[in-house]
């Protein structure tokens, strides 16, 4: 079924969207993005992102006031949705399963060699 | 903080993002890109913020963001259909306006057809000829006292002597055409010959129906055209039969072994009579041996080369034959002899003097060609402003359409189907009318034109009729299909969407019209008066009552003469050798050291008298005064004016050929060509009786008819070997009115279309314009206003429209016609006056408010409350 598996990137913007409520829009997220991971992003790819994922259902959104920075336009202001909630806990239970199977030897080494 | 315009992103990224983003992401991706500009701006320099703008713009060139364009199928066939079925119900429902659009359309494209057809003809002038760029005729610049000009006759051994020793010419043909007499049993005519080498026929491309072209190589021979041949010997097999032809009393017979075939309608030269060339010097005593001064003789030479390429050499070996005749002809040295192309040859023909081929004045042509385009411009503007104005009445079919589904390029689609239709109907009707009204019209007006079409035979026609069809349909069908399309369905059915209140384009293209129907009233006007300004002129002599009829010879004069002073219908007689209006010679004088060249009369002493020629000066010729035939001259009072420095110099000798004359008297001025040249010097010489081409037969008042009938009973009588050839001199300048005569009613059945067309144009207009305003005029009405009110109101506007046009118009008329009528009638300058465009403004005023008042009429009836109830 097309449009419930969560891209990378998307559950980055989705988690995001998370973290910066209730001020999430186009412009601030992108910024959230480049100061938590230090990744070049471009505001057309957050957007890009962002239509995604409201597609998909995980985030509902609705217009701002005006602001003069933005030359008299409104920003879009993004919450995410119950089934945005759920595919993030999906995504993050899925995870931490899969982690939690490592057997300890794997790791550890990896470890070791990492010192 | 930083001031608004300061931060304002690059405008043209910021356009070019609106242009593809979705409608719907604008709003928030704008402004985004706005507010990052801002923090950039806060950091970096006006120009990284600008690079970094336009990064982050073109980013968004991504599936998500970019507009969708709504692609779907063509437009099915069967939609096709549905536009056309449409298209009629349309032209059916609004009857008016279509009988508008299409008449308007067909009579502008039957105008443009016969032009096409005029000037086609004109420039496929003699382009049957096979190889017709290999063929030149030879041509003769010459030094015509100090102006340089070039002449259509050439020496007689020119051409001979350039088919032996110039290599590339392969054929070479002399002609000259001259008149005689021609008889067989009782037919007697006179007629044009022209006589001519073997190559004429294997040069041009006259085919024969009957014979071989090479019997013109028998001295004795004759080819008939087909005409003559149906003239002459009607139901008979011409083939064997003796031809009489008859030159100064002399017989000659010849035997018919050919005839050629019809004559293409494009032959700017044909021939009736077509002899050997050879038989000059028996008929007309031309010393056929020998390079004589060219200006007695009038022969063409035509050549043809290997190549056409090869002209330019062919051009410098003709260099060395004018050192071979400027040794005998040293008054007037010829400069060079020249090739001139056959094709080109009749369009030039206005400048060259006497040439072989004759062709109209491309002049006119041009003015027709303008005056087809701008009704063509005319027609459409009607078209445009009418189409607009009535789709006030569709707009809720448009709104339906696009409501259910209709894309605006499918309606654009739809409008220019309409428009193709009606193009298509307007083309046939106007093809029809072009070739079944307007080119026989043009036929009689121009007599002698002849010109007919047949449109499936000729591609060019109806490849001109095509392109045309299609270059209106679409010039005419663009500009409604894509501004009523445009229209908002919504606002449509709300009843909010009215035509733009403005519709400026519509204003211009009046104002446009009125400028060209202001031209084509007032071009009317001034044909017209140009015409009765020639009419009424003064000939300068007494043409009524005037029978004059050409003498074979002395014989024929003398009877006619003793038949005159018997008859108490004629009141007086005189013979002459020229007749004014009719023929006259050049003659070259000397005064001193100075050479002229006048125009010069061979008379009888009573001439002056019978012509009733004043004379002002001095006195005419007296009879029986010997020194008055021997060199005695009268001249008119050009030749003093011009000549003389406005003196009469009666003791001055001028020197004729290298005799000696005095001038005894001055006539007054005198029309001998036509109004249009300016009357030149000429002189009057004494003549002996024996050298009398014409008798003048002054009739009492009114008896002309009668005494014709006489006088023509006792030619046939007394010489059945002669044609009759009499002619009234009032008529001998009729030609020239025929042809400005037709000039007049060309242009003023161009005003007529044109008044109709601004007319219509006007009705159109209006009418948008009332439509718009009916609730207005309504409440005015209810309120109390009359009519003449409401028609002021309206009329105001078009009249500032008009008066524009007028401003406009006026001087560059005014301008444009005196420098047309300069060059067209040199001899009446300053009939353009002020009438003409007072009149034109008034007929244009009544037009207007004509249309105007039909309009409010119609408005006045209606009952106001009807029109304000529909809310």
């Amino acid at each position: 079924m097309k449009g419930t598996q969560l891209g990378e990137f998307e559950e980055l913007v989705l988690l995001i969207v998370g973290v910066l409520y209730p001020d999430a829009y186009g412009l601030s997220i992108r910024e959230e993005i480049i100061n938590q991971t230090k990744r070049k992003v471009a505001i057309g790819a957050v957007h890009s992102a962002l239509s995604r994922l409201q597609d998909k259902g995980f985030l509902e959104s609705k217009l701002d006031e005006a602001t003069h920075e933005r030359g008299g336009r409104r920003k879009r202001l993004f919450a995410i949705t119950v089934l945005g909630k759920r595919a993030l806990e999906k995504n993050h239970e899925l995870r931490n399963n899969l982690f939690n199977q490592i057997p300890e030897l794997a790791l550890k080494g990896l470890n070791l060699s990492g010192l | 903080m930083a001031d608004r315009s300061d931060i304002s992103p690059p405008k043209w990224a910021d356009r070019c993002l609106s242009w593809f983003c979705k409608d719907e992401l604008l709003e928030e991706v704008r402004g985004d890109l706005h507010e990052f500009y801002g923090m950039e701006r806060a950091k970096k320099s006006a120009l990284k913020a600008n690079w970094s703008y336009w990064y982050h713009m073109l980013h968004f060139l991504r599936p998500f963001a970019i507009k969708k364009r709504i692609r779907t199928r063509q437009t099915p066939i069967a939609m096709y259909r549905s536009y056309i079925k449409t298209g009629f119900r349309n032209l059916k429902r609004q009857q008016l306006a279509s009988f508008i659009n299409v008449f308007g359309l067909a009579t502008t494209i039957a105008i443009s057809l016969v032009v096409y057809v005029l000037i086609d003809r004109q420039f496929s002038l003699d382009d049957f000829h096979t190889d017709a760029d290999q063929i030149f005729a030879v041509q003769t610049r010459i030094d015509w006292n100090g102006t340089e000009e070039t002449w259509g006759r050439t020496p007689l051994l020119l051409g001979p002597s350039l088919e032996a020793e110039v290599p590339q010419v392969t054929e070479m043909a002399r002609v000259s055409r001259r008149s005689a007499t021609v008889r067989f049993d009782d037919n007697v005519f006179n007629e044009r010959l022209t006589y001519a080498d073997p190559g004429y026929l294997s040069i041009f491309n006259f085919p024969l129906s009957q014979g071989q072209p090479t019997s013109l190589e028998s001295k004795k021979n004759i080819i008939l055209s087909l005409a003559s041949s149906e003239k002459y010997f009607p139901r008979t097999d011409p083939i064997g039969k003796d031809l009489k032809i008859i030159i100064d009393g002399k017989a000659y017979l010849f035997t018919v072994t050919g005839v050629a075939q019809k004559f293409p309608e494009n032959a700017s030269f044909t021939f009736d009579f077509l002899l050997p060339f050879e038989n000059l010097k028996d008929m007309h005593g031309l010393d056929l041996q020998g390079w004589h001064d060219i200006k007695s003789q009038s022969v063409f030479t035509f050549i043809k080369l290997d190549q056409s390429g090869s002209s330019p050499q062919v051009a410098s070996q003709l260099k060395s034959y004018s050192d071979v005749v400027n040794e005998i002809n040293t008054d007037w040295p010829v400069k060079q002899f020249g090739l001139y192309p056959l094709p080109s040859l009749a369009r030039n023909a206005q400048y060259v003097r006497e040439t072989y081929a004759s062709g109209s004045t491309p002049e006119i042509l041009v003015m027709f060609a303008i005056i087809s385009l701008l009704l063509l411009a005319s027609a459409c503007f009607n078209y445009v402003n009418i189409s607009v104005s009535m789709a006030q009445k569709r707009l809720s079919e448009i709104a339906i359409r696009k409501v259910v589904g209709g894309q605006r390029k499918q309606l654009i689609g739809q409008f220019l189907t309409e428009n193709f239709v009606l193009c298509f109907v307007a083309t046939i009707i106007g093809a029809l009318l072009g070739i079944y009204v307007l080119l026989p019209g043009i036929n009689v007006l121009f007599s002698g034109s002849g010109y007919t079409i047949n449109i499936f035979q000729d591609p060019a026609i109806l490849g001109f009729l095509v392109v045309l069809f299609i270059a209106l349909s679409l010039i005419s069908g663009a500009y409604p299909a894509f501004y009523i399309s445009s229209f908002k369905p919504v606002a449509i059915l709300k009843g909010k969407e009215n035509l733009s209140g403005k519709n400026r384009l519509g204003k211009v293209f009046l104002t446009a019209q009125f400028f060209l129907t202001f031209i084509a009233i007032v071009s009317g006007f001034l044909f017209t008066s140009i015409n009765e300004f020639q009419e009424d002129q003064d000939w300068g002599y007494q043409a009524s009552d005037l029978l004059v009829v050409p003498v074979g010879d002395h014989s024929q004069y003398q009877a006619l003469k003793q038949f005159a002073s018997q008859s108490p219908g004629i009141v007086s007689s005189a013979g002459s050798g020229s007749q004014i209006g009719i023929s006259s010679g050049q003659t070259a004088i000397r005064i001193l050291d100075d050479k002229f060249t006048v125009r010069s009369f061979n008379v009888g002493p009573a001439y002056f008298g019978v012509m009733d020629i004043d004379i002002t000066k001095g006195r005419g010729f007296e009879m029986g005064l010997a020194s008055d035939e021997v060199n005695n001259l009268v001249v008119n009072q050009a030749f003093i004016e011009q000549i003389s420095n406005g003196e009469a110099p009666f003791d001055q000798l001028i020197n004729i050929d290298g005799e000696s004359y005095k001038i005894v008297g001055v006539t007054e001025n005198f029309h001998f060509d036509d109004f249009f040249s300016p009357i030149t010097p000429a002189i009057f010489r004494l003549v002996p009786e024996a050298r009398f081409n014409y008798i003048s037969l002054k009739t009492v008042p009114g008896g002309l008819n009668d005494t014709e009938a006489l006088v023509k009973a006792e030619w046939t009588d007394q010489f059945p070997d002669s044609p009759y050839a009499g002619f009234f001199q009032e008529e001998v300048f009729d030609n020239f009115f025929a042809s400005t005569g037709s000039l007049k009613s060309v242009m003023n059945f161009v005003a007529m279309v044109a008044i109709i067309l601004s007319a219509m144009g006007l009705f159109g207009l209006v009418s948008l314009f009332i439509i718009k305003k009916l609730k207005e005029y309504s409440i005015r009405k209810v309120l109390g206003a009359h009519g003449g009110h409401i028609i002021g109101l309206v009329s105001k506007q078009f009249i500032v429209l008009m008066s524009i046009a007028l401003i406009i118009a006026a001087p560059f008329s005014y301008y444009g016609f005196e420098l047309l009528f300069e060059q067209m009638f040199p001899g009446s300058i300053d009939t353009v006056s002020a009438g003409p465009f007072l009149i034109t403004t008034a007929i244009l005023l009544a037009v207007i408010f004509l249309t105007i008042s039909s309009h409010i009429l119609q408005l006045l009836r209606m009952n106001p409350v009807k029109n304000l109830r529909l809310e």
